[in-house]
C-alpha cells in the first residue's frame, strides 16, 4: 500500500512551516523529496515518523509500519562502536560479521570496533546510513544521507543504499539533484 | 549531546618531590618541637605501621571497617542509582525526595552520628554514616546524567521501537555511566572520612575508629599517625579499585 499525506498543516508559535502539504509515496518506490532549505522538508519527515504531530491533515498507509531512518543530526550513541550501534536497532541474532561487512562496503573496513565520537563526520554519516538499511522495516526515511561525503564516498553510498533496499519504500530529502539522479539509477 | 572527552591528559598528578619535600618538612618539625606526644615524625609512624601489619589484629581491625564502610558504599550506589532512576520516572517522587536529600545533605555528619547512636548499635552505625553521605551524591550525579541524556537517542529508540532491555543496557547506561564514575570519584574519599568519624565516636570493639579513639586516650601519635596512614591507603586504594571497575565497565562496552 503506498503512503499518502493529504492537506498537512504544521506551524511553530505561528510560522507556518507546512501549508495543505498532500504527496504520495508509492510501495517499494525511491521518492525524493527536493527543496531549498526552511522549506519543511524535516518537518515533514518527522511527522511522517511520527516524532511530531501534523496541525492538521490526514497520513494514510503507516499503520503498522515499522520505519527506520538517517537522521538529520545522524543521533548515533556517541560512546558506542560502530558495529553496537547498527546491532542496537538489529533483530537478536544478526552476527557482528555481517555488520562489518555492511560498514566495510561503504568504505568503512577497520573501524567496526571504535568509539562512534572517535569516526569522522562522513564515516559517522555512512554508520547512519548502515543502521537504517540494517535494521528491519518497511519504510526507509533518510534526511540528506549523503551529507559531507565525497563525490566517491557518495557514489559508494548509494549504491549500497539501492542494493539493500531490497523492495522497501524509501523516502529521501535532499538538496542534490546528482543523488536524486543516482538514486533513481541514472 | 554531552559527550566526556578530554584532549589529553593534563599532569595534575602529585608529584614525588613534593612528597618528599613536605615529609622532610614534618621530619624536620618533630625533630625540633624534639616531644613524639606532640609530633610523632614520619620514621616513628612507619615503625609503627610496620610493628602493627606484624599482628592479626591489625588485620581484622582493617577488615571490619572497610567491610562496613565498603557495605555502606554499596548500598547506597544501589539505592542511589534506583531512586534516580525512579525519579527520573516519576516527578512526584523526584519533588518527595528533593527537600529530604538537601536535609542529609545540609546536616553535619557529627549531628547524624550522634542521633543515629540512640538508634543503631556503634558496631553498624558507619555502614549507616558512609551510606547516609554517599547516597546524595550517587542520586543527585545519576539523576542529572539520566535528565541530560540526549533527546535524539529518545527520538532514536521510538523509531527503531528499540526494545527497553536494549534501551537500558546500552542507551541509558552508557549515557550514565560518565556521571556515575564522577560520583563514585567524589563519595568514595567523602564516604571513608565519614565512616571513620562515626566509629570514632561510636567506638566500636575492633574498629579502625576505635585504635583511634584509643590514641588519643594514651596519647599515642605514633599510633595515631600509623593508623592515619592506613585510613588514608584504604582510602586511596578502595577509590582506585572501585574507579578502575567502572572504567574497565566503560572501556568494554565502548569496544564491545
Amino acid at each position: 500500500m503506498d503512503i499518502r499525506i493529504e492537506h498537512i498543516y504544521k506551524s511553530y508559535r505561528g510560522l507556518k512551516v507546512l501549508e495543505d502539504v498532500s504527496m504520495r509515496f508509492p510501495k517499494g518506490k525511491i521518492t525524493c523529496i527536493m527543496g531549498e532549505s526552511g522549506l519543511g522538508k524535516t518537518t515533514l519527515l518527522r511527522i511522517l515518523m511520527g516524532l511530531e504531530n501534523a496541525d492538521s491533515g490526514l497520513i494514510k498507509g503507516m499503520d503498522g509500519k515499522k520505519c527506520s531512518a538517517v537522521f538529520q543530526d545522524d543521533t548515533l550513541c556517541m560512546s558506542l562502536t560502530a558495529v553496537r550501534n547498527i546491532l542496537l536497532v538489529c533483530d537478536n541474532g544478526v552476527a557482528k560479521e555481517e555488520i562489518e561487512g555492511q560498514l566495510a562496503s561503504v568504505g568503512l573496513e577497520g573501524v567496526s570496533y571504535k568509539p562512534v565520537r572517535e569516526l569522522s563526520g562522513g564515516m559517522r554519516r555512512r554508520v547512519a546510513v548502515v543502521r537504517a538499511l540494517a535494521a528491519r522495516s518497511d519504510v526507509v526515511i533518510m534526511d540528506e544521507p549523503f551529507k559531507g561525503l565525497d563525490t566517491e564516498t557518495r557514489t559508494k553510498v548509494i549504491r549500497y543504499v539501492r542494493k539493500m533496499l531490497k523492495g522497501r519504500t524509501l523516502i529521501m530529502v535532499t538538496h542534490n539533484e546528482a543523488e536524486a539522479a543516482l538514486m533513481a539509477g541514472q | 549531546m554531552r559527550t566526556f572527552i578530554t584532549n589529553g591528559k593534563k599532569k595534575t598528578g602529585i608529584k614525588l618531590w613534593s612528597v618528599l619535600f613536605w615529609l622532610a618538612v614534618w621530619q624536620l618539625a618533630s625533630m625540633i618541637i624534639g616531644q613524639k606526644i606532640l609530633l610523632a615524625s614520619p620514621v616513628s609512624a612507619v615503625a609503627k605501621l610496620l610493628d602493627l601489619c606484624r599482628e592479626l589484629d591489625f588485620w581484622r581491625t582493617i577488615g571490619f571497617s572497610l567491610g562496613r564502610i565498603g557495605l555502606g558504599f554499596f548500598l547506597a550506589l544501589i539505592i542511589g542509582v534506583g531512586l534516580a532512576v525512579l525519579s527520573s520516572m516519576v516527578t512526584l517522587i523526584r519533588d518527595l525526595l528533593r527537600p529530604l536529600l538537601a536535609a542529609v545533605k545540609a546536616v553535619p555528619v557529627a549531628s547524624f552520628i550522634i542521633l543515629c547512636l540512640v538508634w543503631i548499635p556503634s558496631r553498624n552505625l558507619s555502614v549507616f554514616i558512609s551510606f547516609l553521605t554517599v547516597l546524595p551524591i550517587i542520586y543527585t550525579n545519576t539523576l542529572e546524567g539520566i535528565l541530560n541524556m540526549d533527546k535524539g537517542l529518545a527520538e532514536l529508540c521510538k523509531v527503531f521501537q528499540i526494545s527497553r532491555g536494549k534501551r537500558i543496557i546500552y542507551i541509558y547506561t552508557s549515557q550514565v555511566l560518565p556521571f556515575l564514575r564522577s560520583a563514585c570519584s567524589i563519595s568514595l574519599g567523602i564516604c571513608w572520612k565519614a565512616g571513620i568519624a562515626a566509629e570514632v565516636i561510636g567506638a566500636p570493639k575492633g574498629a579502625i575508629g576505635e585504635k583511634l579513639y584509643y590514641t588519643k586516650i594514651y596519647l599515642d601519635m605514633p599510633a595515631l599517625f600509623a593508623w592515619t596512614l592506613v585510613i588514608v591507603i584504604i582510602s586511596i586504594l578502595f577509590e582506585k579499585i572501585i574507579i578502575s571497575g567502572i572504567e574497565y565497565f566503560i572501556y568494554r562496552m565502548e569496544h564491545q
